[in-house]
């Protein structure tokens, strides 16, 4: 069982949170720790700009250069459509009394923009299809299981 | 993307890795603790704002309304990204349609 949180900064309706990391073998080989949106929206896991840079350490230069990305694609969403690079991901998962596990997959990193600098990463279907999800605002508790 | 390997979730064998793993969420457990503690009070401060703060005194030592500038401040100062929490302090009402 996985424990998340509604984050404890928001507003007063619920922001689903998780933590997990992320292992990039291609571009950040260490471990980073990201605090994700639960987003049962999305299709795939989306790390934005503030993560990538601050927490996994992909360097700006690197991350603005749609040449360094092979990979791309448009991602569509209610704002709009954002250019994605994909590459390859692992995302480590801490269950309860130290269980560790990985999820081997890809994830997408969304181009820098003004309109996508401050928004959060989102862990969406290709991680969360693992899983049954519980959500309950009332005991403020999130598992995911 | 069909060249992408993927996998469900399987258990960490590898004492390095599951070390690594843990020790990446003992860090991220850090920066929880340090936000719920003062996100309140930032946000009043520097709403709207990314905020960087340094990771061993919680100190804030840069602040900007976007990310380029705010590393911009951290580099002119010396400091490395892996010294500070860095976190926009959005300010509610600002509905989140993801």
């Amino acid at each position: 069982m996985i424990t998340g949180f509604f984050d404890p900064g928001g507003p007063n309706w619920p922001i689903p949170r998780v933590r997990a990391n992320l292992y990039l073998p291609l571009v950040a080989p260490r471990w980073a720790s990201i605090r994700f949106v639960i987003d049962t929206g999305a299709a795939m896991t989306v790390l934005h700009p503030t993560q990538a840079r601050d927490d996994v350490g992909i360097g700006p230069a690197w991350l603005a250069d749609p040449d360094r990305w092979p990979r791309r694609v448009t991602a569509h969403g209610i704002g709009g459509e954002q250019v994605c690079y994909v590459v390859e991901a692992e995302y480590g998962l801490r269950h309860e009394r130290g269980h560790t596990q990985v999820i081997r997959d890809r994830i997408l990193i969304a181009e820098p923009s003004s309109a996508t600098e401050a928004l959060p990463s989102v862990l969406g279907w290709n991680v969360l299809q693992h899983f049954r999800l519980e959500l309950d605002w009332a005991q403020r508790s999130i598992h995911l299981l | 993307m069909d060249s992408f390997v993927s996998s469900g979730p399987e258990d960490v064998v590898d004492e390095e890795t599951k070390a690594a793993i843990l020790e990446a969420f003992r860090q991220g457990d850090i920066e929880d603790a340090y936000w719920a503690e003062h996100y309140q009070e930032l946000v009043k401060q520097y709403p709207g704002q990314f905020v960087a703060a340094d990771r061993e005194t919680g100190t804030v030592v840069a602040v900007d309304p976007h990310l380029d500038p705010l590393h911009e401040k951290l580099e002119s100062q010396g400091i490395a990204l892996d010294r500070v929490w860095v976190r926009y302090l959005r300010v509610y009402p600002d509905y989140l349609i993801l």
